[in-house]
């Protein structure tokens, strides 16, 4: 492909034509997640409330730590994800649909 | 619950209603994963639906998808690898999410469970007491129902009326009771003693005690005046002037002996008449003597916790609850370990706690079940667990699974588990027995009472001395 310099203007495709789409909704996800997290340290931020859901095998810790790793692979699936769709816009077309296109 | 220990009572009305919230919010968090997945599933859609725009990578012959869940998409004939790494992050990271929803669902059927049992505890505690109850015992009392007389079973109704086991106590204490008052007479001395056993030497110096700090530091302490000799208990004194506060150390049986003359010293009130007399709700020589003691050393309105082990947990549960005693002091604690003081209603005005493990035979002689509440605390182990094996194997003292290091084990180990009420509890009563002044001046005086001596009382020292119209009745003096 190769890019041209325009004088003029062009439209532009709306953003989920592109990567409103798998990096997008994988953001979205992150987001969702991280929101999960700052609520649960929230609900067990009274100190007593956490030490009686240990005392009743409540795993806290491990609780919040699946949820940071949740939210740290998200965030890594959407950088893998936003790659992707990035060398798709770089690569040259060969016509079809873009990834992910709708 | 796990391992074994039981918590029951305790201040925890508030708390549930912040736990259910507490609960709700984990599963509005866990609601949020579930947001996440959908997310997730429409980026794995959107990676899996896209077509082969872009052939980067030469398609080699080789496949670099197998075993990937791509294999069935429209991206893989050339599809570029980063695609497939996508599809994997995205794979592992649905892995991640759905893991952290199912721990945040756990957390918070946890945090609910906590908040219901709380409520529930009263009857949980019932039921695990009267299972723990020995069989001979009310088999025991079946048989010898029709033989006690109305007269001999407790004397003030407050001692678990209508209780097998408290009849039966009440019937052989009175039995044992009128042989040893023809013997010995009834007269109680009570005196300071400076001199006693010490690490197994007798006639050292008995030690100022330091300040407990804790409530299993006060049990441990409990061994000192227990060893100290025949009928010692000891009164500390933790502060000076308006902060002086006073631990009442009620150790635990010494003797067994229970008609005098034949068989052992009836002259020790720490004896197994003593036991009968308490568990049937009759008036002791030891309460006798610790009131002594308290008159002697505590001023009126002072603030006293009453430490005891076994025979000397229910004299100390009998001590607070005298009403007598409770105009002269503030009786702000109650600490018993192995104690059979259930069947006796302790005041709000108390902080009560009772340790006990279902190892040893004494705290299941109850003659009614542990009373907990808002302000009585119990700490009960299986004894199924390890909790008690390992405390015994640590036990420097002896004394079996009854011994006071095994109590002190138990609730150390109760204390680790955090228990919001019993934290509550443990707080209070650690202030009263000196945490958080370690450099709090100390006085520690120990009392020996003697049975069938002349009488040496202080004025007013007796329970039953000054009732008034509005006390309930008086137990029967012995």
């Amino acid at each position: 492909m190769t890019e041209h310099s325009s004088a003029f203007a062009r439209p532009v495709p709306p953003p989920a034509a592109v990567d409103a789409t798998a990096s997008r909704a994988l953001d979205a996800a992150g987001a969702a997640a991280a929101d999960a997290r700052l609520a649960a340290a929230r609900a067990l931020d009274v100190d007593w409330v956490s030490r009686a859901a240990r005392a009743y095998d409540g795993r806290v810790d491990e609780a919040l730590e699946a949820v940071d790793g949740a939210v740290s692979l998200l965030g890594a699936a959407a950088g893998s994800a936003r790659g992707a769709e990035q060398r798709w816009r770089d690569a040259p077309s060969c016509g079809g649909d873009r990834p992910g296109g709708r | 619950m796990g391992d074994g220990i039981t918590i029951t009572g305790g201040y925890t009305a508030a708390e549930t209603e912040t736990m259910r919230r507490a609960a709700v919010a984990l599963r509005d968090a866990a609601g949020r994963l579930d947001d996440a997945r959908l997310e997730v599933a429409r980026a794995r859609v959107a990676l899996r639906t896209g077509e082969v725009p872009w052939a980067v990578v030469p398609w080699s012959g080789a496949d670099p998808w197998a075993g990937a869940d791509v294999w069935a998409t429209r991206w893989r004939p050339g599809a570029s690898p980063a695609v497939a790494v996508a599809l994997d992050d995205v794979s592992a990271a649905d892995g991640a999410v759905l893991r952290a929803l199912g721990r945040l669902e756990s957390l918070a059927l946890a945090v609910l469970r906590a908040a219901r049992l709380y409520e529930d505890h009263d009857d949980v505690a019932v039921r695990l007491l009267d299972a723990a109850v020995p069989v001979g015992i009310g088999a025991l009392a079946a048989e010898l129902d029709r033989f006690v007389p109305p007269w001999a079973g407790d004397g003030d109704g407050g001692a678990g009326d209508g209780s097998a086991v408290a009849s039966v106590a009440g019937a052989a204490s009175w039995a044992f009771d009128q042989a040893a008052r023809g013997r010995q007479g009834d007269g109680l001395r009570v005196d300071e003693v400076t001199q006693g056993t010490v690490d197994g030497r007798p006639d050292q110096p008995l030690p100022d005690l330091a300040a407990p700090g804790t409530v299993e530091g006060a049990l441990r302490t409990l061994e000192i005046p227990n060893k100290a000799g025949h009928g010692v208990m000891a009164v500390q004194r933790i502060g000076e002037g308006a902060d002086a506060r006073y631990v009442v150390l009620l150790p635990g049986t010494q003797s067994w002996n229970v008609v005098g003359g034949g068989f052992g010293d009836f002259a020790n009130p720490r004896d197994l008449t003593s036991d009968l007399d308490l568990v049937g709700g009759r008036a002791s020589a030891y309460t006798d003597e610790a009131a002594e003691a308290l008159a002697r050393v505590v001023p009126d309105g002072a603030s006293v916790v009453v430490v005891g082990h076994s025979l000397g947990g229910i004299a100390a549960t009998r001590v607070v609850t005298d009403p007598v005693l409770r105009r002269r002091y503030r009786f702000t604690g109650l600490v018993t370990a192995g104690a059979p003081s259930g069947g006796i209603a302790v005041p709000q005005g108390t902080l009560a706690l009772n340790v006990e493990n279902a190892r040893e035979i004494v705290s299941a002689l109850d003659p009614g079940p542990n009373p907990s509440g808002p302000r009585h605390v119990v700490v009960h182990a299986s004894g199924e667990d390890d909790v008690v094996r390992k405390a015994l194997d640590g036990a420097p003292y002896g004394g079996g699974s009854h011994g006071l290091a095994v109590h002190a084990a138990v609730l150390a180990e109760a204390r680790a588990r955090h228990d919001p009420a019993l934290d509550r509890a443990l707080a209070e009563l650690d202030r009263s027995l000196g945490a958080g002044t370690p450099d709090a001046a100390t006085r520690t005086w120990y009392f020996r009472g003697t049975r069938g001596a002349a009488v040496t009382l202080a004025p007013g020292a007796g329970p039953a001395d000054d009732v008034s119209a509005d006390d309930p009745p008086a137990r029967p003096r012995r």
